[in-house]
């Protein structure tokens, strides 16, 4: 399985490459986008079957990343991994196709809790 | 006035639950809430803005901790035995963007918040126990190590840089 991970900071894609292997998700190969716009293009090029994605990044957002994703037809498991879970965000998320929002702090059993519908241990 | 100004004690409590919860979930260490002061020297220090869309205040809100344990920081969330300068500047970044999007979360229903910054600094930490600007700061210990989160409003927002703002309307009819 491949999962792009899309979030500014190198530090938390470490996190949640960690975070899944602790949750039991391993295995699969990892790509990495450093804003919205860049994830956009990786999104298309290398056909994801999972995308973990940031809210806040520069260049293009996560939500406008997830909304254009979803203008090309793509139907690729989408979900927010963020520092902010407000219900606002999170219907937001929803409205535009997301599985979920995995607010941070985040814990593995959140993880698996959350990703276990469409990532295979 | 505004949301983030004059904190009563359950929101300063909330704060303190925010600070400690962040600490030691990228530490995987106990942290716990302390009116300890911050260590004299270099600290690493996150800042980021939220406006407020219903009542338009601004505020910045900022992490500090010392360099040792920013260092820490930097090595359990990176899994690196000796970060570099690059990577303490983005842990103690994304401690902020995470402390931040709670607060965020706890103090406005609609909200927009800056791109973190970071840098490392001698500059005096924001720690007036009666600030003029009402203000409030928090601070927890993990490791034998202190770190701060203060709310700043009306702190001058310079340089912070906003992610791109779409609004839902024109984003609904893109194709």
């Amino acid at each position: 399985m491949k999962i792009l991970i899309a979030d500014d900071s190198k530090a938390m894609r470490m996190i949640v490459v960690r975070t899944m292997r602790q949750a039991g998700l391993e295995g699969h190969k990892i790509i990495e986008a450093e804003d919205g716009k860049q994830a956009l293009k990786l999104a298309q090029e290398e056909k994801p079957d999972l995308i973990l994605s940031d809210w806040n990044m520069p260049e293009m957002t996560g939500i406008e990343f997830l909304r254009a994703l979803r203008g090309t037809g793509s139907t690729t498991p989408f979900c927010f991994v963020t520092s902010e879970g407000s219900e606002e965000m999170r219907t937001m998320a929803e409205q535009a196709g997301a599985l979920g929002l995995i607010a941070k702090p985040f814990t593995p059993e959140l993880f698996a809790d959350t990703l276990s519908q469409v990532v295979s241990a | 006035m505004s949301v983030f100004t004059d904190l009563d004690h359950h929101t300063r409590a909330d704060l303190d639950l925010i600070l400690t919860d962040v600490l030691s979930s990228v530490l995987a260490e106990e942290a716990i809430a302390t009116h300890n002061q911050l260590p004299q020297g270099p600290l690493a220090v996150a800042r980021l803005a939220i406006h407020d869309q219903l009542d338009h205040g601004y505020a910045i809100v900022e992490v500090r901790a010392g360099v040792s344990l920013a260092r820490v920081i930097a090595a359990r969330m990176m899994s690196v035995a000796s970060p570099d300068l690059d990577d303490i500047a983005d842990a103690i970044a994304e401690l902020g963007n995470i402390a931040g999007g709670n607060v965020k979360t706890l103090l406005c229903l609609h909200a927009r918040m800056s791109l973190p910054i970071s840098e490392i600094t001698e500059q005096a930490p924001f720690a007036d126990p009666e600030p003029q600007d009402g203000g409030a700061y928090v601070r927890a210990m993990v490791l034998g190590h202190v770190a701060q989160l203060a709310i700043r409003p009306d702190a001058a927002i310079d340089g912070l840089v906003w992610p791109p703002f779409t609004p839902d309307e024109m984003l609904e009819t893109s194709p």
